[in-house]
């Protein structure tokens, strides 16, 4: 029963995102047809989970089967009729130009299929671990998992957690989180009528798979097939994120969209025909719309320096004549539209319910205090933990060596969003009082993990261009 | 031809390590140990009792016994220089006493020392590791316990050890692939791993937080740090294309190959991690089956859960509040655990063998009644049961 249900709780999501995309492209597609349902896999749930929460918090709808079911089923109705009048259905077909193979050494080629199998080993222990043991971390059980609970059982978005007599540890501030993860994990156990650990704890996969289906894809754009599966099992190399991953935590998640965001910039800087850089846009509004429903971290960090990278990819557009100032202003103007379409319901919705705007805790208050203890803990984190292997040392040199190459477009998106997050990420917890977050290691690591996936995309990128640079370079 | 540069290498390995055995001193190729004995006829050393501390000498051993903080001291020099060692006691109850050394040549007699927790029994063992106390170093130095006020042991012997070249490598390689577990700190960071350069260490490799051994994580990056820049240095005297790329692939090779060993060594980890899962919780019977370091407790809250489905709120005792409090709220919701010791009738009493039911039916707390009088309702164990008010 826990897989039927997990099977049809996942399905109409992802028929939703699929159909979404595929409306967003038209006669203009950018993905590819497998490429699209990994990208469905991440953002159909998230939007489905955004629809039942506006019919929610508007009093149409309770959090029941109907609740879930109808405004989905409708809006999923209107987009196959939009889509069969509109053809988008031959989108479908397209095939995007992702590198071709490359001759690679057969030692090389073999230790490739060895590394993939050994990834899939790490992968599928994790799983079944994540669906046999019972919900263990603190961010689940008073959070996450104690939500959806919450929800599944009121059939309401209640938005604080009964503290009993206060002798509970405080759940202040967990209201204001995004509902998506718990609404979800409510979804899947109002389908399956009760509230079962290994299928709220088996969504978790999803993210995972949609993180690494887009990763792999993204690659393929530069990559030969084996290489790009290769630097995906390099990706799930990263022990903290494997952990991360395959445990009912919403980091993995979260780092999913910030990674579909980039990707969309990324390619839309490589873009030079317009209608394509249309439908790259629209993507990215979509993306960047339902980054708002994720965790307090996209609202308050991510989506205004992606809006500012997306910014600085239409201004070079116009600077190299791809894009006169009328067209990037109706890019602009076109992603921001859909964006906000996207964020303002729960904007509003927090808004009109004095929730705050910080990570469990209001950024509003903060005031700025030095912690030299947070630089020593970021600096433990980095060098003496092998949380993310060798990335603090290889991404940085790989910049190094790549010099201006690495700051330049579209590589330079990559480049420039890493420093910014990071920058602004050390300011906070060395800055504010948010510094225990980073002594105790707790933030800090969730944080770095949100951008990982994009750390080592920049660094795979460059190192390749670093290698084949050298193998093209004349012998003297 | 094609085998002739391997057996090359293989000689030239083999009369490299044979030169470099040659410059080795003697004491590389034997572990060394030094004994004192405290057994009627066995002592070895002058040994003195500074503070209020009775010594009194048995057949087996010294029976040292303290009113005050007494210290029980040598000023033999050590013949070995020992990462690890031993204290032998017979004690009938758990001592916490201390390694303890004085510098000969320090004019403050600063007291070095180095705790150690006694179990009670007859000869029990206590190893210690000295590789990562910093303040031991080899200089002359008295040496011996210290014991705090109203302790009693019979001490049979004191030992230091003194590994080799190879046994310290042997521990340091058997160290690296030494596994923290699945602890509720790996969500957020892994200590990965870890040197130790003797058996005790590595043993406790994990025990303390943060791990008192080397990260092998810091010494792989200035390793990888110094050969970067040696690789480097060598192509930039070359100054030639040729050079620029066998550093660059030289340098991608040795990064992607210690990337390779650190995913190795953490993968592995990772698999352990979950082999101990389906080891100890998922393939075992629902009464053998233990859960991490929550030992039986999601068994306990299945349990109890049933006594408190028609009860808004419950009490709920744990060994300690955290993570069993929240943890419960969110298996028994909608029934909210808390304190209303005044209002709640449902007691929920998990691993606490300080609650127990007294003569008049009521509960107590280190034998305080807490509540009217009543009946356990459900027992899961010895000190886990659900109580009721009547």
């Amino acid at each position: 029963m826990n897989l039927l249900a997990f099977i049809i709780g996942i399905a109409i999501p992802l028929a939703l995102g699929w159909m979404m995309l595929l409306l967003l492209e038209r006669k203009n597609p950018v993905l590819g047809n497998i490429e699209r349902w990994f990208w469905a896999l991440v953002l159909g749930p998230t939007l489905f989970a955004l629809l039942a929460f506006i019919f929610h918090v508007l009093g149409i709808t309770k959090l029941n089967l109907f609740g879930f079911l109808m405004p989905s089923i409708v809006l999923l109705l209107i987009l196959l009729a939009v889509a069969k009048r509109t053809h988008a259905f031959t989108a479908r077909t397209h095939q995007p130009a992702y590198a071709g193979s490359i001759p690679l050494p057969a030692s090389l080629k073999v230790g490739i299929l060895i590394l993939a199998v050994w990834t899939g080993i790490k992968i599928l222990a994790g799983s079944i671990d994540l669906i046999s043991v019972p919900t263990y971390w603190d961010d689940s059980f008073n959070n996450w998992n104690m939500r959806g609970k919450m929800f599944f059982v009121t059939e309401m978005l209640t938005l604080e957690i009964p503290i009993g007599n206060g002798m509970i540890q405080s759940s202040a501030g967990v209201g204001s989180y995004p509902s998506t993860v718990p609404l979800l994990k409510t979804w899947l156990s109002t389908l399956r009528g009760s509230w079962e650990e290994p299928l709220v704890n088996g969504l978790h996969v999803i993210w995972f798979t949609g993180l690494l289906g887009s990763f792999f894809f993204g690659l393929r754009r530069r990559l030969s097939p084996l290489l790009s599966l290769g630097g995906t099992c390099l990706l799930v190399s990263l022990p903290l994120l494997l952990i991360q991953a395959t445990n009912p935590y919403a980091d993995i998640f979260m780092a999913a969209h910030v990674l579909l965001a980039i990707l969309c910039l990324i390619s839309l800087a490589s873009q030079r025909d317009p209608e394509k850089s249309r439908t790259w846009t629209s993507i990215f509004g979509l993306s960047l719309g339902l980054l708002f429903f994720t965790k307090n971290e996209a609202t308050v960090l991510y989506a205004p320096l992606l809006t500012l990278m997306l910014l600085w990819v239409l201004f070079e557009k116009k600077r190299a004549g791809i894009l006169n100032v009328e067209q990037a202003r109706r890019l602009l103007g076109l992603s921001m539209l859909l964006a906000m379409t996207f964020a303002a319901p729960w904007l509003l919705f927090k808004w009109s319910q004095g929730l705050t705007f910080g990570n469990a805790k209001s950024v509003s208050g903060l005031s700025i205090v030095f912690n030299a203890l947070s630089l020593q803990a970021i600096w433990y984190h980095l060098t003496r933990e092998p949380n993310w292997l060798l990335l603090p040392l290889v991404t940085p040199l790989a910049v190094i060596l790549s010099g201006k190459k690495a700051f330049k477009l579209p590589d330079g998106i990559l480049t420039v969003f890493l420093i910014l997050v990071i920058s602004a990420q050390i300011f906070i917890f060395t800055f504010t009082p948010l510094a225990p977050e980073a002594i105790m290691q707790t933030g800090l690591s969730r944080g770095l993990l949100h951008v990982m996936p994009i750390a080592m995309m920049l660094t795979i990128f460059l190192t390749e261009q670093l290698v084949r640079l050298t193998h093209s370079a004349p012998s003297s | 031809m094609q085998y002739t540069l391997p057996v090359r290498i293989s000689v030239l390995f083999t009369s490299a390590l044979t030169s470099a055995s040659l410059l080795l001193p003697a004491s590389a190729f034997a572990m060394q140990s030094q004994f004192f004995d405290f057994g009627a006829g066995q002592i070895n050393a002058t040994w003195e009792g500074k503070g209020p501390i009775q010594m009194k000498q048995t057949p087996n051993g010294v029976l040292l016994q303290t009113t005050g903080t007494g210290l029980f001291l040598t000023d033999t020099d050590l013949s070995v220089s020992p990462q690890m060692g031993s204290v032998t006691i017979s004690s009938e109850s758990p001592e916490g006493v201390y390694l303890v050394w004085i510098y000969k040549d320090d004019p403050s007699t600063f007291n070095h020392n180095l705790g150690l927790r006694l179990r009670a029994g007859a000869n029990i063992a206590t190893p210690f590791s000295l590789s990562e106390v910093q303040s031991w170093n080899d200089s002359s130095k008295y040496f011996g316990l210290l014991l705090l006020p109203n302790t009693t042991v019979l001490l049979h012997q004191i030992r230091f050890d003194e590994l080799n070249a190879a046994e310290r490598f042997l521990e340091i390689v058997r160290s690296f692939w030494t596994f923290d577990g699945m602890r509720t700190y790996s969500i957020n960071f892994l200590w990965g791993p870890h040197i130790a350069e003797n058996p005790v260490a590595r043993q406790d490799l994990f025990a303390y937080v943060p791990p008192q051994t080397p990260s092998a994580t810091a010494v792989m990056y200035v390793f990888l740090i110094v050969t970067l820049v040696l690789i480097t240095a060598f192509a930039a005297i070359q100054k030639t294309e040729t050079a620029k790329r066998r550093a660059i692939m030289l340098g991608s090779f040795l990064l992607l190959s210690v990337w390779i060993l650190f995913d190795l060594r953490m993968g592995s980890e990772f698999l352990a991690s979950m082999v101990y899962d389906a080891r100890s919780y998922i393939l075992s019977s629902e009464q053998d089956r233990t859960f991490r370091d929550r030992d039986r407790f999601y068994d306990f809250a299945d349990f109890a859960k049933l006594y408190v489905a028609d009860r808004e709120s419950y009490v709920f005792l744990a060994e300690q509040q955290w993570p069993y409090l929240g943890n419960m709220r969110y298996l028994t919701y909608p029934s909210i655990p808390g304190i209303a010791y005044d209002r709640d009738d449902t007691w929920v009493i998990y691993h606490r063998s300080d609650v127990s039911i007294d003569e008049s039916g009521q509960l107590t707390v280190d034998s305080e009644p807490v509540t009217n009088p009543g009946k356990i309702i459900g027992r899961f164990d010895d000190t886990s049961f659900v109580f009721r008010t009547q």
